[in-house]
């Protein structure tokens, strides 16, 4: 409980302050758009979107009181992510809330007025969205995803899990534009992780089909999967190649695992959708959100999934099991 | 004038006219009630509001204080919670064996404290020996030399040291917390403090409803506040102004509760207490509306008092002021009517106190007035033929009984005009009347000073008694002289009137003896007079002088012969009457009685 309100409070759900502005912000209907890059009502985006609106709820905004919510779900097909954006844009809303770095960019480019807010963008600063995190300044603010040195984290734990593991593929979409900095970590890191560095890029089910079987044919193989709504997307295919190929696989995001992934690391995302609920609403109750620092993760989780691992044959040290915040059995 | 006359008195409506005074006695009634209950109500009121005031600030400078360290106490809770973690990883030497163990310690204590981002364990020689960390790789037996670092020096010298506060990427608060062991061998622990994590801490804090606190570090950079995008603002953040000022403020104040702004620009009441170790400072904040409340609704209960008060003064002094006032008009209104002359009236008041006692002293005054107006009547009445003096006397009702009828020696004196008759036939009313009114004040004067009682007036004559009603010492003697005076002042008024042709002259008898005194008539027109022979009698002697004249019986002649003159004339045949001795009596020694020329006898005219 008192995890869940620190995150929300990340956002900024706080104490006195967006309760002490004009009550006629708050008396008109509000318009949230947002855009989910993902198959239409995928279960956890929609379970996570639950997440942002109870939140927003707890601060004072339901819908069909004084809150209008205007989904749109484009899968990571960058065109239908623009013809979405565009809409949205068209519908003036008074906020503009999404997930995922390669939408940041298209939503950019539509408009730099409406105010913006991310969940689970990689690395805002160093990818140019943002001119510093502390006061990002023009439209956008959010929740970022953890830093790229995590990717080598999710080697090591590979490692820990599978220390025969010798060759690890690092499997991204090559439309992410985070993509090529978590390639780059990931290659850097590989000497001292003692491994043989691959990269095996996906777009669609197919990719993912072809990549994974010819990454199998050689002995030894691990996989690890940065944070990728492409992924995310195809985690049930994914996580079953994965099995079938016998590839011990730490990923990005615990539905990975709860799909039947080895394990995963990252930070908790529903938890960061409702840091992000907070920042619509305060930016619902006047503030800009130029003023509001981007926020990175505080708290990470370890999630083991033992049945995945009694699948590979893994046994899991005592030592590990002891460090996961949470082991699926 | 002539009211005054009826009255007796000055009536009501020819005084000035009435002064309004009852409002102004009212007035003077209320505002000094008023005020009596007000005046002390006030004071009261004002010193009680004031020292509630320094007080109720006192108590809330003292309960802010208490925040303030409350809330100190578990900002150093937080960082002493990790010490005491790091604590564990420094208390057994580094030894070929230990480096697993310490690695899964290292990984527990990461899982077990999440404000932990890495910890680097060193041993005993400077060098590092492990490194785990939450997002970056973790290195066992790295081997790099760390005794330089200022964690490492700074821990072996103190135990346990503190690092200066950074922020990550400009927002991010960040901490290293070095703690050495017990002995060299067993090195130091350095971990990296993910310092956002106080906001567990700081966020639970609570000041009174909407109070809240907040950490600066020594430089005055914002640590910790629930507002954590102000924290991840950074350093140099312009946010963090007024809170850096309000940490000013309370300093300059010596630590006693200020009043500054937030963050949010609401104005606040600020305590703060330092956290040590880390040399932080823990301040609470409280809105001003909400720390003053007390106060202020002490405040405004004593105002509410304070009006209330006066109100129920106001009532309580216009009821007493009515009470005082009310009687006071219905005095005024009864003087008023009793003032215009309406004795009767009684001043009805039932208030059982002064005021009732007054008004029935205006009743018995009122009833005295009446008594008083009719004795004075009666006085008037009595003068109509008692000497003034005689009449007061009599009236006053000394002795009511000197008018009752009896027996009493007397002095009749008569005395009339001569030659009257003939002289009013001839002259006219104005002449006739003009004589006796010259005749009547010449004579009136004297018989006023004498004290003689005149019975009745028989036209140019008149009767008077001497030693009736009131006993006179010697009425004989008295009533002569009296007669001589008006024989001369008559006499002179004749020379006036024979100089106007008039013949006129004037004649007196006195005789003394018993005679039956009383009043005689009907009501409202009583005359007080003498019955008896010696009535008679002086008439007789009156008839029989003749001008210039004045006779006497034997009884007068005696009583007056050591003083005036009496002259035997012998025995005078008078009507109704045998012979009787007659005196005529004169000034004394005056020898001129032949001079006086002779007018014909009252008889004769």
């Amino acid at each position: 409980m008192r995890r869940r309100a620190f995150l929300a409070a990340l956002g900024g759900a706080l104490v006195g302050l967006p309760r002490s502005l004009p009550a006629q912000q708050v008396d008109r209907v509000r318009k949230i758009g947002i855009l989910m890059p993902y198959p239409v009502g995928d279960p956890e985006v929609r379970a996570r979107l639950a997440a942002f609106q109870d939140e927003l709820r707890r601060l004072g905004w339901s819908t069909g009181i004084n809150l209008r919510l205007d989904e749109r779900w484009a899968t990571d097909d960058l065109d239908r992510v623009r013809t979405a954006s565009a809409e949205l844009v068209r519908l003036e809303p008074d906020v503009i809330f999404f997930t995922g770095g390669r939408v940041t960019r298209i939503i950019q480019a539509e408009t730099r007025e409406i105010p913006t807010v991310f969940v689970g963008v990689s690395d805002p600063l160093g990818q140019g969205l943002v001119a510093n995190l502390a006061r990002p300044g023009g439209n956008l603010t959010g929740i970022a995803n953890p830093e790229y040195t995590i990717t080598a984290k999710l080697v090591e734990i590979l490692k820990e899990m599978a220390p025969a593991v010798a060759r690890i593929g690092i499997v991204m979409n090559p439309a992410n534009p985070s993509t090529a900095f978590n390639r780059r970590q990931f290659e850097a890191a590989a000497p001292n992780l003692g491994i043989e560095p691959h990269f095996l890029p996906v777009q669609q089910p197919i990719d993912i089909e072809r990549a994974f079987s010819a990454f199998a044919r050689d002995q030894h193989g691990g996989l690890v999967f940065p944070s990728d709504l492409t992924v995310l997307a195809h985690r049930a295919l994914v996580t079953a190649l994965a099995a079938r190929h016998r590839l011990p696989a730490v990923y990005s995001d615990r539905a990975m695992a709860i799909a039947g992934g080895l394990a995963s690391y990252s930070a908790d995302r529903r938890e960061m959708f409702r840091q992000g609920a907070a920042y619509v609403d305060r930016i619902l109750r006047g503030e800009k959100p130029g003023d509001l620092p981007v926020q990175q993760p505080t708290r990470y989780e370890l999630v083991i999934n033992t049945q995945a691992a009694r699948a590979l044959g893994i046994a899991l040290p005592d030592v590990l099991l002891a460090r996961a915040d949470e082991v699926i059995e | 004038m002539k009211r005054w006359r009826q009255r007796g008195m000055r009536p009501a409506t020819e005084s000035a006219p009435p002064i309004r005074t009852r409002r102004s006695l009212f007035r003077k009634y209320f505002i000094a009630l008023f005020a009596a209950v007000v005046v002390p109500l006030l004071v009261n009121g004002a010193s009680e509001a004031w020292f509630g005031y320094r007080d109720q600030r006192a108590q809330l400078d003292g309960l802010l204080g208490a925040e303030a360290r409350s809330a100190a106490g578990k900002i150093g809770g937080f960082i002493d919670g990790i010490r005491d973690q790091l604590g564990w990883m420094v208390q057994l030497p580094w030894s070929a064996a230990a480096e697993e163990r310490q690695r899964i310690d290292a990984l527990r204590l990461l899982r077990q404290v999440p404000a932990i981002m890495s910890l680097t364990l060193v041993d005993g020689t400077g060098i590092e020996r492990l490194h785990v960390s939450r997002v970056g790789l973790n290195r066992i037996g790295g081997g790099a030399d760390r005794s330089g670092e200022p964690a490492v020096i700074g821990a072996r010298a103190a135990r346990a040291w503190y690092g200066p506060v950074t922020y990550y990427r400009g927002s991010e608060p960040f901490m290293t917390i070095a703690i050495a062991g017990n002995r060299a061998a067993v090195g130091v622990a350095v971990a990296d403090i993910n310092l956002k994590l106080i906001w567990d801490v700081v966020s639970a804090i609570r000041v009174g409803r909407s109070g809240q606190a907040f950490v600066l570090d020594r430089q005055g950079r914002l640590i910790a506040h629930p507002d954590i995008s102000l924290v991840l603002r950074g350093a140099d953040d312009a946010s963090a102004k007024p809170l850096q000022e309000l940490r000013a403020a309370i300093l300059s104040a010596g630590g006693a509760a200020t009043t500054g702004t937030d963050a949010t620009g609401r104005t606040v009441v600020g305590a703060m207490a330092s956290v040590p170790g880390v040399d932080w400072s823990v301040l609470v904040e409280q809105p001003l509306a909400e720390a003053f409340a007390p106060i202020n609704a002490a405040l405004w209960r004593t105002a509410a008092l304070l009006l209330a008060g006066a109100a129920l003064a106001a009532a309580l002094a216009y009821w007493l002021a009515r009470r005082a006032s009310g009687p006071i008009r219905l005095l005024e209104q009864g003087v008023e009517q009793i003032g215009a002359g309406q004795f009767d009236h009684r001043i009805d008041m039932r208030t059982g106190d002064e005021f009732e006692h007054l008004a029935s002293r205006f009743n018995e005054m009122a009833g005295e007035l009446a008594v008083s107006q009719e004795r004075s009547e009666r006085i008037n009445q009595l003068k109509r033929f008692l000497a003034p003096q005689v009449a007061e006397l009599v009236g006053s009702g000394a002795d009511s009984s000197l008018l009752d009828s009896q027996r009493r020696e007397v002095v009749a004196v008569f005395c009339d005009l001569r030659g009257f008759t003939a002289f009013s036939a001839k002259a006219g009313p104005d002449e006739i009347m003009g004589v006796l009114g010259e005749y009547y004040e010449a004579l009136g004067a004297i018989l006023t000073r004498y004290g003689a009682t005149q019975t009745s007036f028989l036209g140019d004559g008149m009767m008077l008694l001497m030693g009736a009603p009131l006993p006179c010492p010697d009425p004989a003697l008295s009533a002569a002289r009296m007669a001589l005076e008006m024989q001369e002042a008559v006499q002179a008024l004749i020379a006036g009137w024979r100089r106007r042709g008039y013949a006129i002259g004037f004649g007196m008898g006195l005789a003394q003896g018993e005679a039956t005194i009383g009043r005689i008539g009907y009501e409202g027109r009583l005359d007080y007079t003498a019955i008896g022979s010696v009535v008679n009698l002086a008439s007789r002697l009156c008839a029989a002088a003749k001008d210039g004249e004045i006779l006497a019986d034997a009884t007068v002649a005696a009583a007056v012969r050591p003083l005036l003159a009496v002259e035997d004339l012998g025995t005078l045949p008078l009507k109704g009457v045998d012979d009787l001795q007659v005196y005529r009596i004169r000034e004394s020694r005056a020898a001129d009685a032949d001079a006086i020329p002779p007018v014909p006898a009252r008889a004769a005219s």
